[in-house]
């Protein structure tokens, strides 16, 4: 088998020719410095920053502060709203990587925010699916709100399926007492996929002036250290749930994205490893093949298949 | 070209308390680096997730090696600190953009104003200054005798104007003060600073009525600096957190930047 088929996975809307994928917020709209260190075609796709339906300036400074093996951001999805993410940033993305899928991650304050956005960047023939992004810890209106009640996760999630022109993956957020509970609400409400996990709600604080070091106070946690909470939530819902999983959550190597795998992922995403490494994606694809042979695993979708079947 | 490569640490040692002197040599885009410019280092201990955005403080070339200088701020610097010569460190950069010396005529006047971990960006600019035959003067500030740093490479470089909060050393008082003393600030064609945001904010005030050019360098907690991320925003008269520290930064336009 070609190494390109042997990491060929197929998900509600998304042919790709390998999983990985830069998670969303860590790579903009790929109008960045790190198309000038790899070639963004190497990618499985693209998951670009949210849009909400206005512009969104963000939150204050400081927006970041490091954890032991983890990251805390508060950046509060900065961004320049729908219109100009579909008028600007995404033809430039699709001009010089016509072939690489784009996800797109919707946000807002309301349902009717979130469905607009829906309507409008769905309709784009330049976006593969959308992540609803019903997990965000660092803005005050929506965002986590969405996500941490059933009733109204299933709410949203069919409203925004009513309108999408394509698939939609919904991304979860761990802050809550039992994702699986959530995870059958967005099935229920008709979503393709789940995208999982998002950060976890932290703080840090200063000593000297004994206030949190981010502006923000709280900010969402990333990073190795919540590893091992991503793939015990995919773990389970994997086996509540039959929708696909993009999975996130501390990913830096290819033994991370088999142990993704092997909790039940379809897909992987890749945020804070970037940060120490801005190759991190083409790295992982690179490595895969060679840790698929010493695994014996033929190839990922296959494996997809033999975890489906244990389940 | 942007890189990371591996470099080697071939001079390492203490300038004053808690400043540290590093020398790492390697291969990068050196044609690239100006006054200005910064590279992330990337800490050997995986328990660490961001680089360290450090100011470039002097490079050669010939030789391939840069000069930086961190101050410990926290477990990561002190981690850095303990690194021996030899240590492999791996480099991202060359980062960020740098002074704008062609804006400035051989011969022409300037000030570089700076504090604490500020000093480094200018200590590589006063020397291309010098170079295009500029007439450098420098105005630094510290908190006493003991805490200073980088004399020798601004006085190599043009006039030395030194300040200490408590006189153990040159004028008693801060920077701002000095240059109130002073009273000279109309002959300068262009001011370059670069320090703590109070220091930022004093060369604003004292500056803005004159028809000197300023060049605001800032510092920001970064995490990606490939202008991905938007931790490191910066807010301009265009508009609120608008710019980011690391792609269109670090230096701004002192009278565009919004401190």
């Amino acid at each position: 088998m070609m190494a390109e088929e042997r990491l060929a996975v197929e998900l509600p809307g998304l042919k790709l020719k390998n999983p990985v994928m830069p998670a969303s917020g860590c790579f903009g709209f790929g109008d960045n410095r790190y198309a000038e260190m790899f070639d963004l075609n190497e990618l499985g796709a693209i998951i670009i920053k949210a849009a909400t339906l206005k512009p969104r300036i963000g939150n204050p400074v400081p927006r970041i502060a490091e954890t032991k093996s983890g990251v805390l951001n508060a950046v509060g999805l900065q961004n320049p709203g729908v219109d100009v993410i579909l008028k600007e940033k995404l033809p430039i993305l699709h001009k010089k990587y016509p072939e690489l899928p784009v996800i797109a991650n919707i946000a807002g304050a309301t349902q009717a925010e979130y469905v607009e956005v829906a309507k409008r960047m769905s309709a784009s023939s330049m976006v593969s699916a959308l992540e609803l992004n019903i997990s965000c810890p660092n803005v005050h209106e929506g965002g986590m709100l969405f996500g941490t009640d059933p009733a109204t996760a299933q709410r949203l999630t069919k409203a925004v399926k009513e309108v999408s022109k394509v698939p939609v993956y919904v991304k979860l957020s761990p802050n809550v007492t039992d994702i699986v509970e959530i995870a059958q609400a967005v099935a229920a409400g008709g979503a393709d996929g789940l995208s999982m996990i998002n950060t976890l709600l932290g703080m840090r604080i200063d000593l000297k002036t004994r206030k949190p070091i981010l502006a923000n106070k709280t900010g969402g946690l990333s990073g190795p250290g919540i590893k091992p909470i991503a793939v015990r939530m995919i773990y389970q819902v994997s086996r509540a749930v039959n929708l696909p999983i993009i999975a996130m959550g501390g990913i830096e190597t290819a033994d991370d994205v088999i142990e993704m795998y092997l909790a039940g992922a379809s897909a992987v995403a890749i945020g804070t490893a970037h940060f120490n490494n801005p190759t991190a994606c083409p790295d992982l694809i690179k490595a895969l093949p060679q840790k698929l042979d010493e695994l014996k695993i033929k190839s990922l979708g296959q494996l997809i298949a033999e975890v489906r079947s244990a389940q | 070209m942007l890189t990371k490569n591996d470099f080697q640490i071939i001079a390492h040692q203490k300038s004053a308390p808690n400043i540290y002197r590093i020398v790492l040599q390697g291969e990068f885009d050196y044609a690239k680096v100006k006054p200005g410019c910064f590279v992330m280092l990337k800490l050997p201990d995986e328990a660490y997730q961001l680089r360290r955005p450090l100011a470039i403080a002097a490079c050669d070339a010939v030789r391939k090696t840069i000069t930086l200088i961190y101050r410990i701020v926290g477990d990561g610097t002190r981690l850095l600190s303990e690194l021996a010569v030899g240590t492999q460190l791996n480099v991202l950069g060359p980062l960020g953009n740098g002074f704008p010396l062609e804006k400035v005529e051989p011969g022409a006047e300037v000030l570089l104003v700076g504090g604490g971990t500020g000093l480094p960006p200018l200590m590589l600019l006063a020397q291309a200054l010098k170079e295009k035959g500029c007439k450098v003067s420098t105005a630094i500030g510290f908190r006493t005798a003991a805490m200073i740093f980088g004399e020798e490479e601004f006085e190599c470089t043009g006039r030395l104007l030194l300040a200490t909060d408590d006189g153990s050393k040159g004028f008693k008082g801060n920077v701002g003060e000095l240059l109130t003393e002073q009273n000279s600030t109309s002959q300068y064609t262009s001011v370059y600073a670069c320090g703590p945001e109070g220091l930022l904010k004093m060369v604003q005030r004292h500056f803005s009525a004159t028809e000197a050019a300023i060049y605001l360098s800032l510092e920001s907690r970064m995490a990606c600096g490939m202008g991905a991320c938007e931790a490191c925003v910066v807010s301009t008269k265009d508009g609120i957190l608008n710019k980011r520290v690391c792609v269109e930064g670090p230096v701004f336009d002192g009278r565009e930047v919004t401190l």
